[in-house]
């Protein structure tokens, strides 16, 4: 079941607020890449799922849903749209970022404790892309485990982040999880669990050019 | 149904979660995972690059994750500040001396680990033990050591 765009309405204000956050506006792909990632660790950071919407594309994970959103919300006068090109008559490209009655909005949408405590996983999100460069946010998506097997097998069909055992990620964090609340002095923090996926995909990444480098 | 997760991710995860700064987080859980392994690898370099000046003697270090304009650690700060007995020399995340606190050590008995290890109590302390070895720890626990002869370690 995909995400109507209204209900990624909220996504994108958030996603936004927080590149916002960091002074970045975002292009449509890197928009939906941030998305893509707090969809991926929303099972984790909550315990809670939500609707999987998110398919592999040519440049990413991509759902209709979030770029239906950001129009919509750049037609109502929340984001700003800038830099805007035509590539081809289909496929419009610009630079997103929240308006001022967009920050409102989201400070409004901030007062109910569900959606604060989304802003919270992506502003978690937010600081650890920025750590490392947001140009890096494509390399940092595609080394994420569901998504990479997804591609690795070709699979067009929806990306799972809503199921426990299909989302890689969530598995992969929730053992280490449960590996660090043995014997720690105190249990795993939301905002560690993210950090260790980001930390995870970073020493994939390096994995991955040493074998690269060694076979060529 | 079962769904193979991938090696690479697997041997990924492990590797995280063996690293000095996960240890420490475990044990001193303000200690910020991911900004720490920077400090880590940045304390070991500096130890691997100034161990010849440093030799075969006893120091320790509280490391702390707030910024400060404090002046950068050399190993004659090191030499010159444990003259008179061992103390332990506070840093900030970029290496630079905080404070230097007194650990009650006569000048002809530096701190050994015991002294260390319990000068951790709610934070993290490096020990350099002599020209091979670094350890760490946290909260009274040994929280990793790193072999400085072996620059893949």
């Amino acid at each position: 079941m995909r995400r109507p765009a209204d209900q990624r309405s909220k996504d994108v204000l958030l996603a936004l607020s927080v590149a916002g956050d960091f002074r970045q506006t975002l292009n449509r792909l890197q928009l939906q890449k941030l998305v893509y990632l707090f969809d991926v660790l929303a099972l984790s950071w909550r315990h809670v799922g939500s609707p999987r919407g998110f398919r592999p594309w040519h440049n990413g994970p991509y759902d209709a849903a979030v770029q239906n959103a950001v129009d919509a919300l750049a037609f109502r006068g929340f984001v700003a749209a800038t830099d805007v090109a035509f590539r081809r008559t289909r496929n419009a490209e610009a630079r997103y970022s929240l308006t001022e009655a967009g920050a409102q909005a989201v400070d409004r949408l901030a007062e109910n404790a569900a959606i604060a405590n989304d802003l919270q996983l992506l502003r978690a999100i937010g600081a650890e892309i920025d750590h490392r460069g947001w140009k890096k946010i494509k390399e940092i998506v595609y080394s994420e485990p569901t998504y990479n097997r997804a591609r690795a097998k070709s699979e067009m069909s929806e990306l799972p982040v809503n199921n426990v055992l299909e989302n890689l990620s969530s598995r992969l964090l929730s053992d280490l999880k449960r590996a660090f609340d043995m014997d720690s002095a105190e249990p795993m923090s939301a905002g560690t669990l993210v950090q260790a996926l980001f930390a995870i995909l970073d020493q994939y990444r390096a994995q991955e050019d040493r074998t690269v480098s060694k076979t060529a | 149904m079962e769904i193979p997760q991938s090696g690479g991710h697997l041997s990924a995860a492990e590797a995280i979660f063996s690293t000095v700064s996960m240890k420490i987080h475990r044990r001193v859980s303000a200690w910020d995972f991911a900004r720490g392994q920077t400090i880590i690898d940045a304390l070991t370099a500096f130890f691997r690059r100034h161990r010849d000046e440093l030799g075969e003697h006893s120091f320790g270090f509280e490391l702390t994750q707030t910024a400060s304009t404090a002046s950068p650690l050399t190993p004659r700060r090191i030499v010159k500040e444990n003259r008179n007995g061992s103390v332990l020399i506070q840093l900030d995340p970029g290496l630079n001396v905080v404070a230097i606190k007194s650990l009650n050590c006569a000048k002809d008995d530096p701190a050994d680990e015991g002294v260390l290890s319990d000068a951790s109590a709610n934070s993290v302390v490096a020990h350099y033990e002599g020209r091979s070895l670094l350890r760490f720890y946290a909260n009274g626990f040994v929280s990793g050591r790193v072999n400085l002869d072996d620059p893949s370690a």
